[in-house]
This record gives structure tokens, sequence and C-alpha cells, in this order.
């Protein structure tokens, strides 16, 4: 009983830190449109990595959507990209991470989400707002990012797991 | 000391990282640069022209390959030529021919419209106007 609450609580907690940083890195002066951090995806991992596929769902849709009633973007084309690229990212990381930790660790379940995160992003943006396949010429600057903030995220959502598992008890 | 204790901890964690997320890392840094280098000489239609017949579309246009093409109309055929990177009317059977006397488009929301013979030539395929920054 008390671990079903501990676990509960867990998952809020990270639920509400994933929308505050999905919030607060829309606040970060970044001239580069497309660019992103992408920040609250090491809640996503970690949550991934600590519980499990549905936890970690759970989590990127609700910061999508809560995160969006923050910014105010709810329903307009940022948000329809934020949900392409998130639904995109927590599938292709989920799938990922049960080849089992021997083929990808958490880095290379981060890096695939960056990737996938973009790619979806992409996709979402040319199916349903630009329709020029112009835009597919982001696609080599994406990769490049991908990689680079998904080592960067990847790293700090291992400290993360590494921490939580050292001073809670957490059950998978 | 609150702040040193996690830092400690995560300096001295290892990376752990497995054979294939180095890999997957330099795969993708390789695919990055080689597309930054060469998707770009591979033109992507993103400059085209679309025209229309009556509020109908008759067709779309690569504004990089000169061509003449002539438009079907009311009155006869209208004559849009295309030529380095722009397009104009070079002749249409309309009495005025302000439309033969419109200056030629090659940029982001420019047009040509001949109203007698209901001929519009329209900068930019398939875009529409919504932006939008996602986070």
């Amino acid at each position: 009983m008390t671990d079903q609450i501990g676990r509960l609580s867990r998952i809020g907690l990270f639920l509400a830190l994933a929308t505050v940083i999905h919030t607060a890195e829309a606040l970060l002066p970044i001239t580069i449109a497309w660019f992103r951090f992408g920040f609250a995806n090491i809640i996503t991992l970690a949550a991934l990595f600590l519980y499990g596929f549905k936890e970690a769902a759970f989590i990127t849709l609700g910061r999508i959507f809560l995160g969006s009633i923050l910014s105010g973007t709810l329903g307009s084309p940022a948000f329809i990209l934020s949900l392409s690229g998130g639904i995109t990212a927590v599938a292709i990381m989920g799938i990922a991470k049960s080849f089992g930790p021997r083929v990808f660790s958490i880095i290379g379940v981060s890096v695939l989400g960056a990737i996938a995160h973009y790619a979806g992003q992409l996709f979402g943006a040319y199916e349903i707002i630009i329709k020029n396949e112009a835009i597919f010429l982001l696609a080599p600057f994406m990769l490049l990012s991908g990689a680079i903030t998904g080592v960067m995220n990847g790293i700090a959502a291992k400290f993360l797991v590494e921490r939580f598992r050292s001073t809670m008890s957490v059950r998978d | 000391m609150g702040l040193i204790r996690p830092l400690r901890i995560a300096i001295k964690t290892p990376l752990d990282m497995t054979g294939i997320d180095i890999l997957l890392i330099v795969a993708t840094l390789g695919a990055a640069i080689i597309g930054i280098i060469f998707l770009p000489k591979l033109g992507l239609p993103s400059n085209q022209i679309e025209i229309y017949q009556n509020n109908r579309i008759y067709g779309r246009y690569d504004l990089r390959h000169n061509k003449i093409i002539e438009v079907p109309g009311p009155l006869g055929s209208t004559c849009v030529e295309i030529k380095s990177g722009a397009a104009r009317i070079i002749s249409s059977p309309c009495p005025h021919k302000i439309c033969v006397g419109m200056a030629p488009i090659g940029n982001k929301g420019d047009f040509l419209l001949c109203l007698p013979n209901g001929v519009l030539v329209k900068w930019g395929a398939q875009t529409s106007d919504v932006d939008a920054v996602s986070r």
C-alpha cells in the first residue's frame, strides 16, 4: 500500500518537474527557431528507466498538455508539433529500451529519443502546417542537434536515475 | 554542502555506454554532416509558381526550369514565361494588356493577374502562412 502511494507521488513529482522544465525551456532566448534542448526529455527517460513505458508515456503526454496550457499554446500549431514529436519520441524510446541494456544504454535511448522527436515534429509540420518539401532540408541539422542534445540529456538522465535509486527504494 | 554530494556522485558515475550507443552517435553525426553537405545540392522544390484558371488550379511549375506555358481562357490563351527564376506574362488576348506590363515575379507573395482571361499566377506552392514556434 505504501509502495503504491510512494510510486504515485513520485510519478506525480516527475510530471510536475517535466511540466516546469517544459515551460521554463520555452523562456530560454534561443534564436534558432527549431532548436530545442529537450530538457523535459530527461524526466521522460528517468521515468522510462525507473518505472516503465506506460508511466513515461503518461508523463510525456501530461507535460505536453499541462505545459501548453501554462504557455498558452494549447491547440495551436506549436502544440501539434510538440505532440507529434513527443509521441514519436516516447514510442521510439520505449522500443529502444525493450531491446535491453546491452543494446542501448540510457544515453543511446536518449539520442534515439531526440532524433525521433525531431523526426516526429518534421513530419507533423510537413503533414499539417507547411506542406513544402523544403523543410526536409532541416533534417541533417536536426540530426546534428539531436545527437548532441541527446547525449547531454542522456548523461543527465543517467545521473538522475542513479541518484534516485541510491536515495530511495524505488521498485521497478 | 547539499550541492556538492550529488555532484561528486555524478562525477564518479561511469557512463556505461554500449558499443551500439557509440555506433549510433557516430552514425548520426556522420549522416548529419553528409546531409548538410549534400542535401542542398539535390535541390528540393522550394521555388514554385501556381497557375490558376478561373480559381481552379491549372498547374504547378518549378521556377528553376525555363519554360513557356500556354493557359487557355475564355478569350484565348495567355502565355506565361518562366525564365531565370522569375515568371511573367509575355502575351495575352485581353484588351488592355495590363498583365503583360506587370513586373516579373520571383519572391514570396508575388502574383500576376489577367482578370479578363481569368488567369492568376502565384508564387510559392503548397505553403500556408501559419507560423509558430513549438516548445
